[in-house]
């Protein structure tokens, strides 16, 4: 009897915060994510899509960036709560006194890897005189810094996001993201033991990528972490259901009508799991680790991409 | 309906179907796969010529539009033209060409007009009117889109992947690219690209209305595999046939998807997980352009003309089957039922009625010849019958003939034992058994006066009725002749002269003869041609009788039969015997012999003259073990007291 008497007090309780959400107007939240709809921002849309964030209490809207509009542009500008970046992209930013400060790092590997034919590259030294392909848009830093470590000589083609240049052989090699360009490869008929990989990440260039950034003038503990929270657990649930996810990659791709491939779309879910979860690293979820932070000060440094230098304190605000 | 196992409608049945089937079976498999090899032959040239006939269609709309921006890029590198005359070049070019969507001319930075880093001109078709405009944005950066910056890479012209139009229209486009080139300071340099756009409705037209068999389609892929056209409008741009033979696990996909795009023409066979039903494709290149088209058909339709055919064979020859086998147990039935009738004749033949009445045939067939046959043994049989009922008759007659016979022959021996009761200076025992009813074995005892016993043992060569009548008439001689003192050479003698006349049959007999004095207890004796006979001592010592005074009686006269004497004892026992004795035999045709026999003699000292007879007699049979009496056997033994 007591019991039940608890148990209904209880249920009263619950829907009672229930109806204040709903009626207390969620906290508003606008996320800039920092490319055009695809799986790597599937745990954002579960997120949405499952009420995970509204379960947290917030109403959250995610905004894409285009090769035109960054995400960063959107964060700078107020036009977002929290925007995910790239580190690289964010600690140049900071360098330059831009106000932002990272609130969890999602990924903890490095995820890109130049993609030659192995017909005529078979070890780095064959990549000397070379044109190799990278985005005009940016995330030029690690191969930058692997052609340096391995002092080559090459010639460097900006292209904009296809893979075609490579694919017509008007570049001998490409920087792509496994995820997602590598597979496209692929995906357009080449055999993967007709390409010859250079995984940064095995070259001493394992800087971790996706983050979640803010503005530090807005940093707000509680909000912050309730929004982490609710991020990991939308991503948990996003690999525990990846149909699900899909599903959802799929309506937001062909809402801005973008080529919807699921079998790519599956393979980026798959990948973006090997580089949130490395089994040989220890790391809390979410959790920036300082030596990542300084093995990519240090590199972004023998860039000279650092114009004024800044601390990890200073820059990372998430789990420690 | 069916034959009853065993019945020969059954077995003809099983034999004939079997045999069809197994022919049928044979001729069917061979048909089928040989026809199904020439379906697929015809199937792939048909693909062929089909595939072939749009490629050319297609290529000659490619070719055409191609030449256009070659022309284009020939004017442009060898005049020089101003802004106005460019546009306007480009203008003509979209208003005469109806399947030119847009043309453009776009510059490397700084090289139409020193002060311009972007310098392009665009040209394009909306809603009917010719819309001038340029791609200077300098957010679209032309020198980094695929259509400028690949063929300016490759110094060769490309068309480009399909694309949609930015317009938001959902129209699919490709752009072909020429770059063109100018002499700087005597080196030839990039100087720009020029492009036409062109949808590619046209294009989905033509492949759309490809149709083989009932639901065969066929597709367009681009250099990257990319789906250009496709019945399914999902997979176009969506997919390429690599992220299609991955999605739905079709490994062979990826493999013909390779040699598509490698300007290889094949026919193919298409399986995989996902695939319920086997299909064939046929893929050949584009020549204008890096595109290839495929057609793609189910076996099941292929093959739907030939299956169909197939199946009526089947179906015939199931019916053609039911046919045969009704034919065979109907027509067997009626062969067969005079068979039945025989057979039941037979079976009252069988039964003893040999006068049944046969079937009445009247055909000169196999069944004709079974009634001649049948009516000859019925003939034959009643014959046989009547003489084998008289032939029984007589060989009963003469067995109980045989018997009385053998009553007399038995008789004629003396069978009272014992014979001399009165008298306790001897005891005598005697045993003939026969092979046959009747033997030629005898013996024989009597007095010739008070003291004088003669005994005789006789063994008549042959068995049967002539060797018993020939014994009988010995016996008689013998009796004859005896008279007071006559020794026994003497009583042999007359009797083989005796015996000689008149035996044209060449009978004979041995004969061991023996006079006895009780009180002399002296034994003289004549044995013509007869075995040893025993004499065993009340010790138990045996002396053998081997004294031979002649051949046996009844086929020579050659010279007088002589007599020994043997001195007898109180106690002593005479054995006398026929060969039927020593030479028993067991199942195995081991024979019973002296030594057992004498083995046997010791062990009767202390026995009676009947119970030592017994005793042999009773060995002999233990030896023979059941095995069939060859030869008469007859023992006498005689124990003087």
């Amino acid at each position: 009897m007591k019991k039940s008497l608890i148990y209904l007090c209880v249920v009263f309780v619950s829907l009672s915060i229930n109806n204040i959400n709903a009626q207390s107007n969620l906290k508003k939240i606008r996320f800039a994510v920092h490319w055009m709809p695809q799986a790597q921002f599937s745990g954002y849309y579960i997120g949405v899509d499952k009420g995970i964030y509204k379960k947290y209490g917030f109403d959250v809207e995610i905004i894409h960036s285009t090769s035109s509009v960054t995400s960063q542009d959107l964060l700078l500008d107020g036009k977002v709560d929290f925007a995910s970046m790239f580190l690289t992209t964010a600690m140049v930013l900071r360098s330059y006194n831009a106000p932002i400060i990272n609130v969890a790092q999602l990924s903890q590997r490095c995820g890109q890897v130049l993609v030659a034919k192995n017909n005529k590259i078979k070890e780095i030294a064959n990549l000397n005189n070379k044109k190799i392909g990278i985005w005009k848009s940016g995330f030029d830093e690690i191969l930058m810094s692997f052609i340096n470590k391995n002092k080559l000589n090459v010639k460097i083609v900006l292209i904009n996001s296809t893979i075609n240049l490579f694919l017509f052989d008007g570049i001998e090699a490409m920087n792509t993201m496994w995820f997602n360009e590598y597979h496209s490869i692929i995906n357009a008929g080449i055999n993967e033991d007709e390409l010859k990989t250079f995984f940064f990440a095995d070259y001493g260039l394992d800087i971790p990528e996706d983050g979640i950034y803010m503005l530090q003038n807005n940093f707000d503990k509680e909000t912050v972490d309730k929004f982490i929270k609710a991020t990991f657990e939308a991503w948990n649930y996003t690999f525990e259901n990846k149909e699900e996810a899909i599903k959802l990659v799929e309506i937001e791709m062909k809402a801005q009508n973008i080529a919807f491939n699921k079998s790519q779309q599956v393979w980026m879910l798959n990948r973006l799991h090997d580089l949130f979860y490395v089994k040989d690293k220890k790391y809390l979820k979410g959790q920036l680790l300082e030596s990542d932070f300084e093995n990519t000060y240090n590199i972004l440094t023998d860039l000279n991409r650092i114009n004024n230098s800044f601390n990890y304190v200073d820059f990372y605000f998430g789990i420690k | 309906m069916l034959p009853k196992k065993h019945t020969f409608a059954f077995r003809l049945n099983l034999y004939v179907v079997s045999s069809i089937s197994l022919i049928a079976f044979i001729i069917f498999t061979s048909y089928y796969f040989i026809s199904r090899n020439m379906f697929l032959d015809a199937a792939e040239q048909n693909a062929k010529n089909i595939t072939e006939k749009y490629v050319n269609q297609i290529d000659a709309v490619i070719g055409k539009v191609a030449k256009i921006p070659f022309n284009f890029a020939m004017i442009v590198e060898n005049n020089i033209l101003d802004e106005k005359k460019l546009v306007l070049m480009l203008q003509n070019i979209v208003a005469n060409n109806e399947e030119v969507y847009g043309s453009a001319v776009a510059f490397e930075p700084f090289s139409f007009n020193k002060d311009k880093y972007f310098s392009s001109h665009y040209v394009y078709r909306s809603d009917e009117k010719i819309i001038t405009s340029d791609l200077n944005d300098p957010k679209y950066e032309y020198f980094y889109q695929d259509w400028y910056q690949i063929p300016a890479k490759l110094g060769k012209p490309v068309w480009s992947e399909p694309y949609y139009d930015e317009g938001g229209g959902n129209t699919l486009m490709t752009t072909y690219s020429v770059p063109f080139f100018r002499t700087q300071n005597g080196a030839t340099e990039l100087w720009g690209i020029i492009t036409i756009d062109i949808e590619l409705d046209w294009l989905d037209k033509i492949v759309s209305s490809i149709q083989i068999y009932d639901t065969g389609f066929a597709f367009v892929i681009s250099y990257a595999g990319t789906f250009v056209t496709h019945p399914n409008r999902n997979f176009i741009m969506n997919q390429t046939i690599f992220s299609l033979s991955e999605e739905f696990n079709i490994p062979s996909l990826r493999d013909i998807g390779r040699k598509m795009i490698a300007k290889k023409s094949g026919f193919e066979k298409l399986n995989g997980v996902t695939i319920k039903d086997d299909s064939r494709i046929y893929y050949t290149p584009f020549n204008s352009n890096q595109w290839a088209l495929g057609v793609i058909f189910l076996d099941k339709e292929l093959y739907a003309d030939l299956n169909n055919l197939s199946l009526l064979i089947v179906v015939i020859g199931f019916f053609g089957l039911i046919f045969i086998v009704t034919t065979i147990t109907t027509v067997s039935k009626k062969l067969t039922k005079p068979l039945n009738l025989f057979a039941n004749a037979a079976t009252e033949i069988g039964s003893g009625k040999f006068n049944s009445k046969l079937p009445e045939i009247n055909s000169k067939d196999e069944i004709g010849e079974l009634f001649n046959s049948f009516k000859q043994m019925q003939f034959e049989l009643n014959n046989y019958i009547k003489n084998l009922k008289e032939t029984t008759a007589e060989k009963e007659k003469m067995q109980s003939e045989l018997r009385i016979a053998h009553k007399i022959q038995m008789d004629m021996v003396p069978k009272i034992f014992p014979p001399f009761p009165e008298r306790e200076d001897v005891d005598l025992f005697a045993i003939l058994e026969s092979a046959k009813e009747v033997g030629g074995d005898l013996y024989d005892f009597f007095f010739i006066d008070d003291e004088k016993i003669v005994v005789l043992v006789g063994d008549v060569a042959g068995k049967g009725v002539p060797a018993s009548l020939f014994m009988a008439v010995t016996r008689t001689l013998i009796r004859s002749k005896i008279i007071k003192g006559i020794t026994s050479s003497q009583i042999i003698d007359q009797i083989n002269r005796d015996l000689m006349q008149n035996n044209d049959s060449q009978l004979f007999v041995t004969l061991l003869l023996c006079i006895i004095d009780l009180k002399t207890k002296t034994m003289e004796y004549t044995s013509a041609g007869h075995n040893p006979a025993y004499i065993v001592s009340e010790k138990g010592e045996i002396t053998v009788l081997k004294d031979r005074h002649g051949m046996a009686l009844g086929l020579f006269d050659l010279q007088p039969y002589k007599s020994s004497i043997y001195q007898m004892e109180k106690g002593d026992k005479f054995v006398l015997y026929t060969d039927g004795v020593n030479e028993a035999m067991d199942k195995d045709g081991n024979i019973y012999d002296y030594f057992r026999l004498e083995n046997m003699l010791v062990k009767m000292q202390k026995l009676s003259a009947k119970e030592s007879t017994e005793l042999i007699i009773q060995d002999i049979k233990k030896f023979a073990d059941g095995a069939e009496q060859s030869d008469d056997i007859t023992l006498m033994v005689v124990t003087l007291k």
